[in-house]
């Protein structure tokens, strides 16, 4: 499927490449157990997927301690506003411009397994299929119990709005689980 | 397009790229204007000089209208001091990781010209020497005179603190002009 990062066919391009830049890469995939090759096609995939629209849309890449310290000061509910508004409305753009069907599966492995990982909202992503047949979504954080909240409610509203699924949710101060209850 | 980094030596490499993700870069390598070799250059310059570091770091990535309406309600004074943090932390590390030397024309090449941009603190950046010798950097942003003065304070003091040279400056609602004498 095109904008899936698991790809098949392959291209051979030659390269010219600024030496040092290689000479880097090179140790990085060695401290990575990858090839040269694995380790360029990441940067790419990741390029193309992520940090194009990061450029494009001139975002602000900020230290993680001094998000929070921000943070501290910011209105709970305005910020989750802002949130929805101008940051996940974006995502269904995503999709339609890579050809990819707006999916809940491919929110899990898209949005939430990539780019929400990428831009620094979490830290690590887990999700799984309970018996009733719902879903748990399960994010964890560096931030405090604020950010669970922030998280909690932008993602249930993204969720309920965009694929018209009905979601709980639990916070804890570095964690949220979100279940998305079955259709 | 934002500002690319130029380097001297380079190296030739075949490589088998996932052919999706490369249409992509060529795609976008042509609407920059760019040769796919020059766009692939500046996205591996990016990852080793910036989105390594900010992953690493657990980095937060903001897009502009959270960001702006974040800065509306933070202290200037606290504002300048978080970024100050990052003066005196997170770019001597960087210089002293890639071996680069902290001239002002390095801060010029690698920091004005990348990371800044890169990282959303300017949307536009360049420089000039004047009559009175100064060499004058340029920055353009859309967040108003509150970031003006933030970051004409925060940068003058990064400045002096990398290059042990004084650093005025001169801000406007969406510019700030920074004066570095020459030699």
């Amino acid at each position: 499927m095109r904008g899936d990062p698991k790809h098949s066919s392959k291209s051979n391009i030659t390269l010219s490449v600024d030496t040092s830049i290689l000479k880097e890469i090179k140790k990085q995939a060695g401290s990575d157990g990858l090839s040269i090759n694995a380790k360029i096609n990441q940067i790419l995939s990741k390029y193309a997927l992520f940090y194009t629209h990061v450029e494009k849309q001139e975002s602000v890449i900020m230290p993680h301690k001094d998000f929070q310290s921000i943070l501290n000061d910011v209105d709970e509910n305005k910020f989750v506003e802002n949130l929805q508004k101008n940051n996940l409305d974006l995502i269904p753009g995503i999709f339609l411009e890579r050809g990819i069907p707006f999916t809940f599966d491919n929110v899990i492995r898209i949005v939430f397994e990539i780019i929400g990982r990428f831009s620094g909202i979490y830290s690590t992503f887990t999700h799984r299929k309970e018996k009733d047949g719902s879903t748990m979504l399960i994010f964890s954080h560096g931030f405090d119990l604020k950010w669970s909240h922030i998280l909690a409610i932008t993602f249930s509203n993204f969720i309920k709005t965009h694929l018209n699924l009905d979601s709980e949710y639990q916070v804890m101060p570095s964690t949220v689980i979100i279940k998305v209850l079955k259709n | 397009m934002k500002n690319e980094l130029k380097q001297n030596n380079k190296s030739n490499i075949t490589l088998s790229v996932d052919a999706p993700i490369l249409k992509e870069v060529q795609d976008e390598a042509k609407t920059e204007g760019v040769s796919t070799n020059a766009k692939i250059n500046t996205i591996l310059t990016k990852h080793v000089l910036f989105y390594r570091y900010s992953e690493l770091q657990e980095m937060m990535i903001i897009p502009p209208k959270i960001f702006a309406a974040m800065f509306e309600i933070i202290d200037e004074d606290k504002m300048v001091d978080l970024l100050n943090h990052v003066a005196i932390d997170t770019m001597p590390s960087v210089f002293a990781h890639n071996n680069i030397d902290p001239t002002i024309d390095n801060l010029i090449k690698y920091c004005f010209e990348g990371i800044f941009v890169w990282g959303g603190m300017c949307s536009s950046f360049r420089h000039y020497v004047d009559e009175h010798g100064y060499r004058c950097l340029v920055l353009e942003h859309k967040y108003g005179i509150k970031w003006s003065n933030t970051i004409a304070k925060s940068l003058s003091f990064f400045i002096e603190s990398m290059t042990k040279k004084p650093a005025k400056y001169k801000v406007l609602p969406s510019t700030v002009v920074l004066m570095v004498k020459e030699g």
